[in-house]
């Protein structure tokens, strides 16, 4: 049994989590549990694949990807404020990237292969979402908004940079995998990925411990 | 082979390095312009309060003002008249016989006493200034200066009446009331014009003086007074200007514009 040492910021945020429950309900973010608990899940049996006696890990992954992504847009959607039609545009557009996950999990890449256009499907969506979040929040017309302490910042923020990354790395998985891209003889992904890792959980961690002030939102 | 393959490696790791350095920018850009909208709320903020207590002053000070008044007019007018009407009943009970003349006259005294009181007890009121527009009060003003007989005021009235809203109301009523101050203290004039004028945009108010005049200039520069310096002051917080033309020996002009919104 193996741990990597991104899982520790992973299961550290999920303490944090936890241990905020309150201050996540006051901010509406309490969907932040199930997804960090989908993560660590997908994460330890990910690296553990082989005390399973399987070949890859890539089903495990792929699955992640169809039960995390609705996590994810409800958090992106709690975070942008809606109002109005926006509710309505926001959530026909992410039903609509859910089919198209779930119809590349079935039918087109198959749960075998690692889908890495549902991947760039997400990351776009993340981009996106993280932006337009990010604008609202500057924009928003609120007075003494102080982004250092401002949860929402940091979390988008972090999923913006995050999801810049990956769509680059992770979209191009099978292409770094065959052509044995590496750096300093890691390959590219494994270079890369678990610090931006870290950096994420460490980023949500402290964003959580922000959201102290009930009643705001 | 192995050089293709560098050349991927540089390449992803370009697009990498660019894209992070697009989103670190744009976080950077979003973090400068929160800065800049929070400095500016503050900004406005201070503003504001400087507005406000700026008008609770001008208030205190129109409140002052009118005290004085008071006290004058009930020492100077109604006591006087009161007096009268004393003497009189005193001479009535010295001859120990009620004549219908000198009845009549102390009904008379007391009748003028109690439409002065009534005057006094109408400028008392708070709400007196909101009602009136600011030529009504301006105009009041004159006829008590006029009363005192110290000077001879005179006003002209030009254009469509336009309301001023009634903060800036306040203030501005605050400034002419120093400018009449000034003058009496200072000017030594026997006659003043005032011209209230309408223009398109905002409200032209002069006053002018044929006393004294000073340097307007050396006078400010003195920070002996507070009055001409509250006029400026207030004049710029109310979006308006105030202008202060003198010369030793050629009277004064106090010139007040303010915009109607
Ligand atoms: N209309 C005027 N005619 C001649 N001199 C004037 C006139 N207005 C102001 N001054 C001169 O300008 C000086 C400054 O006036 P200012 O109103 O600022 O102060 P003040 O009247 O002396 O004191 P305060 O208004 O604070 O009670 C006065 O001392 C006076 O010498
Ligand atoms: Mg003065």
């Amino acid at each position: 049994m193996h741990i990597a040492w991104f899982e520790y910021f992973q299961i550290a945020c999920l303490v944090v989590a936890l241990y905020c429950f309150r201050r996540l309900r006051a901010c509406s973010l309490l969907a932040f549990i199930p997804l960090l608990l989908i993560v660590n899940v997908t994460e330890f049996t990910g690296t553990n694949y082989r005390l399973f006696g399987w070949e890859s890990n890539y089903l495990i992954y792929n699955l992640y990807l169809l039960a995390s992504t609705p996590f994810y847009f409800y958090i992106a959607g709690k975070m942008l404020f809606l109002t109005g039609k926006e509710t309505f545009v926001f959530y026909a557009v992410c039903i609509l990237c859910l089919i198209l996950i779930s119809v590349n999990f079935f039918f087109i890449q198959s749960p075998f292969r690692f889908n890495t256009y549902s991947l760039i499907l997400f990351d776009i969506m993340t981009i996106v979402f993280s932006s337009l979040s990010l604008v609202r929040l500057t924009i928003m017309d609120q007075n003494e908004l102080n982004f250092t302490r401002e949860p929402f910042f940091w979390i988008n923020s972090v999923n913006l940079l995050f999801g810049l990354i990956t769509l680059v790395v992770l979209g191009l998985h099978e292409y770094i995998l065959i052509n044995h891209i590496e750096i300093a003889h890691k390959t590219l992904y494994n270079a890369i990925v678990p610090s931006v890792n870290a950096i994420v959980y460490a980023g949500y961690s402290y964003a959580f411990i922000l959201c102290r002030t009930p009643g705001i939102r | 082979m192995q050089d293709t393959r560098d050349q991927v490696v540089f390449t992803i790791v370009a697009v990498i390095i660019i894209l992070l350095f697009l989103g670190v920018l744009f976080l950077v850009m979003l973090f400068y312009y929160n800065n800049k909208k929070g400095q500016m709320t503050k900004e406005q903020q201070l503003m504001k309060a400087t507005f406000e207590k700026q008008l609770l002053e001008s208030k205190l000070e129109i409140q002052e003002q009118t005290f004085d008044m008071i006290s004058q007019e009930i020492h100077d007018n109604v006591g006087q008249i009161l007096s009268l009407a004393k003497v009189q009943l005193g001479i009535m009970e010295q001859r120990h016989i009620i004549e219908g003349d000198l009845v009549s006259n102390v009904k008379e005294s007391i009748s003028l006493a109690m439409t002065e009181l009534r005057d006094i007890a109408k400028s008392l009121s708070s709400e007196r200034l909101q009602l009136l527009s600011l030529p009504e009060s301006i105009a009041q003003e004159i006829k008590r200066i006029n009363r005192s007989g110290i000077l001879k005021v005179t006003a002209s009235v030009e254009g469509v009446e336009k309301n001023v809203p009634d903060h800036q109301k306040l203030i501005a009523f605050r400034m002419v009331q120093e400018g009449f101050q000034n003058i009496i203290k200072h000017a030594g004039a026997s006659e003043v014009k005032v011209s209230i004028r309408y223009l398109e945009e905002w409200i032209h108010i002069s006053i002018f003086d044929n006393g004294t005049g000073f340097n307007p200039e050396n006078e400010l520069k003195k920070r002996e007074g507070l009055g001409l310096q509250n006029i400026l002051r207030r004049a710029s917080l109310i979006g308006g200007k105030a202008n202060i033309i003198s010369k030793p020996g050629e009277g004064t002009t106090l010139e007040i514009q303010i915009a109607y919104a």
